[in-house]
């Protein structure tokens, strides 16, 4: 049997139909394709995308209608329809308080063009219980926010998405010009986080198990082998900003809730003893082997320093395969971090990626040191103040924006938290653009609080979360 | 014309002092400005000798009002280039309009008219307290004598409206107090402009001699650890945002007391009256629509959450949804004095409200949602889960069965309930005022405040002052 996730031999005619049709031909032929030739694709797919999910997607409908838009003319006119973030939390949150699971199911049939109908939601009594039946039911893996405010984003991803999700895994592995790697089946996953996260992190291990381990659970290494819990962010997060509203001690806590809570605050107070036996045993028993491991730049600094302590470096085979995204996080790093860290994991580089959990693929580095957009990634490049998009010539810095013409089940536009430098044109690593710029910050940094779907700053949500939840005792 | 890279003076009680000393600003399309180091002036800056309070006691109450009276008269920005300044500028940098702070800042001499000053002196404090020692008969061979005396204070003012800085220069005087108004950013000259009004007016007077105003980036430490200390100051009086208190905390140490104008949010509760004819129900909207819109809702008076007592039931949402419409209309007329589009918008506000309209009608109707403001009408017994965001001309109004329900809602950071009818709110003051409100308005009579300084409950007035007794023996 093939190695699930390898490229495939595909029709070139059929992109303008099955722009997602793009995802199995080789990454070096994805990026080698003309800008022209995309933006003529882009353009075909981004209309009928529109066509086909504005009938399924009232939000989507809604949207259009508001903006006065019935047909796109150019690329940048599809920039009118990006969604804000806050459609996918645009649910009362009440809903979840008093355990009205269907009524949030059916808030979700909005934005999804899976039938929700089969959702069983009797006897659901928490976000988690909600999130496994979705799934399970009917196949829409959910992706959730950290909910700094309490209120998490649910983004919904289907069947088909999840059917392309370790094909992902595989683009973001390659580097730029280097052949695809094979024989992944037989090397394990680190997983710096939790066994089971609802996040694109969590999406990609639960692919990782079914689609190349073959459930296997073996072959893949967590570092928490619990559960990233949405209730527990969710708590967390509607008690501490109900306490700044002078309100602490109002909010209804279901007894569900509070059942599970014992278990999970219990759980992280282990946290430290269950991290060093984590970190004991990938040095012990994975030294020297091929592993895999996504992450960002902290979490294998993290890791670096914990190797740092036993006096270890160089850990792992050379061809292991480690990819890095989301930068550092905000966490200031060692100068040099970007040789110390490889040499310790002993390879020569991480490859370096830039996304979201909204796309379903990433954006892999050139040589140049510029992430470059993929054919199926209709980039926009927004005004920050006003949203209009910039000429689709030269290069601009401003607000990111995306459509991603793969996903079938969902609404694939959207407007992100980023700044960045966006050039369309050639990049000198000769590949043609778009392409950003390695220097990306969110806008809200400067304003403080954030909600972005992250797959990496989850666990340390979930940690803070938890920490806050037992001093309320 | 951009206002950038205007100088903000540092006034230490008398004295005006321009150096172009630390850059400020400048990021985000805001303003740009400099300002002297305060760093560097804090040995003058700071008031280390209670003693030189004392010719303040020189000046009778009457003259501090008269004083006052006078340099009312001398603000309106036709006749002031300090304030026309100040006013030019807080057009960049304030959530108001221009129409709406040009009006405010040709009324200043109202809010310095000494008759009102004089009944809010007596209401708040009693102008005998300020005045004398006033005796107090007691049980047993002892008499007491209370005096209100000033204090030194650092007051960190709010920059949403400029009259704050004024109200502060007032309570200052009528207090005796010396003050040292540290600027917020978003209205860096209103209290500098009045300083060197009164300069120009009076130098020597001790009213004058006693004011300072000064800009310092929030936080700065190399001020703010050498100054709040209490050999410096006795009270921070401080308006702000939840962040700023908490940070104000902690300098809060023996001797030093805080005065916190807490953030507060309003709102109103309409009963089923309102829908008797469509008559009572347009002059309800009308009063709604003052107490929503009027200063742009920027202030901590205006309505937010609207319960209505419409019912939940389809006939009920249908009441609601209509009045809804006649607050949108009657916020869209209001004279653009009092209120206007919004001069900036809250982007995640915008974003949420938009995600609402996306969303479609399960929960919530939208009408409205650009810079005009919006009506959001919950389709349920609860407000939007983001209301504490709530600004820019858009009102929830919400559904209630029962007025029960927001009774319920009410928490100590409840400042003002605009009722409807008179009769519901007679009937629910005691039970707000238990679950935390502070203050209960005739709906439309949010915005307007009557001048007894009563408003938040927070008595700032006579908390700026230190209330000190005199205790006489006698013999038994």
């Amino acid at each position: 049997m093939a190695e699930a996730g390898i490229s495939r031999v595909v029709n070139a005619a059929s992109f303008d139909e099955h722009p997602e049709e793009m995802f199995w031909q080789p990454l070096d032929a994805s990026l080698a394709m003309p800008a022209e030739e995309v933006s003529r694709i882009q353009l075909h797919a981004v209309r009928k995308r529109f066509e086909e999910l504005r009938e399924h997607l009232p939000a989507l409908r809604n949207l259009a209608a508001e903006q006065g838009i019935t047909q796109i003319a150019t690329l940048n006119d599809a920039a009118a329809l990006l969604f804000k973030h806050s459609v996918y939390k645009s649910y009362p949150v009440s809903l979840i308080e008093k355990n009205r699971y269907d009524r949030l199911t059916q808030w979700l049939s909005n934005l999804t063009t899976v039938d929700l109908s089969s959702v069983q939601t009797s006897g659901v009594e928490s976000i988690d219980d909600w999130l496994d039946a979705v799934n399970r039911d009917a196949g829409v893996r959910i992706i959730h926010t950290t909910g700094t405010s309490g209120k998490l984003s649910f983004l919904p991803r289907g069947p088909a998405e999840a059917s392309r999700q370790l094909r992902s895994g595989r683009l973001s592995q390659q580097a730029i010009g280097q052949p695809e790697p094979t024989g992944l089946d037989q090397v394990p996953t680190i997983v710096l986080g939790n066994r089971i996260m609802y996040n694109g992190y969590g999406a990609m291990v639960e692919a990782l198990l079914h689609d190349l381990y073959q459930g296997d659970d073996a072959m893949i290494v967590a570092m928490n082998p619990g559960r990233l819990s949405a209730d527990v962010l969710s708590l967390a997060g509607r008690l501490a900003a109900a306490g700044n509203r002078g309100e602490l001690g109002r909010s209804q806590v279901s007894p569900a809730i509070l059942n599970r809570l014992d278990d999970f605050v219990a759980a992280q107070k282990e946290g430290p003893a269950r991290r060093a036996r984590f970190f004991d045993e990938i040095f012990d028993r994975l030294a020297g082997k091929r592993v895999m491991m996504s992450g960002n730049w902290s979490m294998y600094h993290e890791m670096a320093e914990a190797g740092g302590q036993r006096g270890v470096g160089g850990i792992f085979a050379p061809d292991s395969l480690f990819l890095c995204a989301g930068g550092t996080k905000g966490a200031t790093l060692p100068d040099g971090y970007r040789e110390t860290i490889p040499a310790f994991l002993g390879i020569s580089m991480l490859n370096e990626l830039y996304g979201m959990s909204e796309m379903t693929a990433l954006m892999p580095k050139c040589s140049e040191g510029k992430y470059h957009a993929l054919p199926w990634m209709l980039l926009f490049l927004l005004d920050p103040e006003t949203g209009q998009p910039a000429p689709r010539s030269g290069t601009h810095t401003g607000r990111f924006g995306v459509i991603d013409l793969s996903i079938e089940t969902r609404w694939g536009g959207i407007v992100s938290g980023d700044e960045v430098t966006m050039t369309f044109g050639r990049c000198a690593c000769g590949l043609d653009g778009p392409f950003l710029d390695s220097d990306i910050r969110r806008y809200s940094e400067k304003e403080g609080g954030d909600d972005k779907i992250t797959c990496a700053g989850a666990p340390q949500a979930h940690d803070n979360a938890l920490a806050f939840l037992a001093e309320m005792d | 014309m951009r206002d950038h890279g205007f100088r903000v003076p540092l006034v230490i009680r008398g004295e005006v002092i321009e150096e172009d000393g630390v850059s400020h600003g400048g990021r985000g399309g805001g303003i740009s400005f400099t300002a002297p180091d305060v760093a560097a002036h804090l040995g003058k800056l700071a008031l280390s000798t209670p003693s030189s309070m004392s010719d303040l006691y020189s000046l009778r109450m009457e003259e501090i009002f008269d004083y006052l009276g006078e340099l009312g008269s001398r603000l309106p920005p036709s006749r002031n280039p300090w304030m026309e300044e100040a006013f030019r500028i807080s057009c960049h940098t304030s959530g108001l309009g221009a129409d709406i702070l040009r009006a405010m800042y040709d009324n200043m001499d109202r809010m310095l008219d000494p008759a009102a000053l004089r009944e809010a002196a007596e209401n708040s404090i009693g102008i005998d307290y300020l005045e004398n020692w006033v005796e107090m008969p007691l049980e047993g061979p002892v008499t007491a004598r209370i005096r209100a005396f000033g204090a030194r204070a650092v007051h960190i003012v709010a920059g949403n409206a400029p009259g704050t800085s004024l109200l502060t220069v007032a309570r200052n005087a009528i207090t005796r107090s010396d003050a040292i108004i540290k600027t917020p950013s978003n209205d860096p000259l209103t209290a500098a402009a009045i300083a060197r009004t009164m300069i120009d007016m009076a130098p020597d007077h001790p009213l004058t001699r006693h004011l300072s105003v000064a800009y310092w980036k929030g936080g700065d430490e190399r001020v703010e650890a050498k100054l709040y200390t209490s050999g410096n100051i006795e009270k921070i009086i401080a308006w702000g945002g939840m962040a700023s208190i908490k940070h104000i905390a902690k300098y809060v140490q023996p001797g030093i007391e805080l005065v916190a104008l807490d953030p507060k949010l309003s709102s109103t509760i309409i009963g089923r009256e309102a829908f008797a004819d469509e008559e009572t129900l347009a002059r309800v909207a009308g009063a709604l629509a003052l107490d929503g819109g009027g200063l742009n809702q920027e202030g901590c008076v205006n309505a937010r959450v609207v319960w209505v007592e419409s019912g939940t039931d389809k006939a009920g949402l249908e009441r609601l949804n209509r009045l809804g419409q006649l607050v949108y209309d009657a916020i869209q007329a209001l004279p653009p004095q009092i209120s206007g589009p919004a001069v900036r918008m809250d982007p995640a506000l915008a974003d949420e409200v938009s995600a609402l309209r996306v969303g479609g009608d399960d929960w919530y109707k939208v009408i409205g949602g650009g810079v005009e403001g919006a009506v959001i009408m919950s389709q349920m017994e609860e407000p939007v889960d983001f209301a504490p965001l709530l600004a820019n001309r858009v009102l929830n109004l919400v559904p209630v069965d029962d007025v029960e329900t927001p009774v319920q809602a009410v928490t100590s950071y409840t400042q003002t309930i605009g009722i409807w009818p008179e009769s519901l709110k007679r009937r629910l003051r005691d039970q707000l005022a238990i679950h935390g409100a502070q203050r209960l308005v005739t709906l439309g009579n949010a915005v307007g405040m009557p001048n007894h300084g009563i408003q938040d409950a927070i008595e700032p007035w006579r908390r700026m002052c230190r209330w000190i007794v005199e205790e006489e023996a006698t013999a038994a």
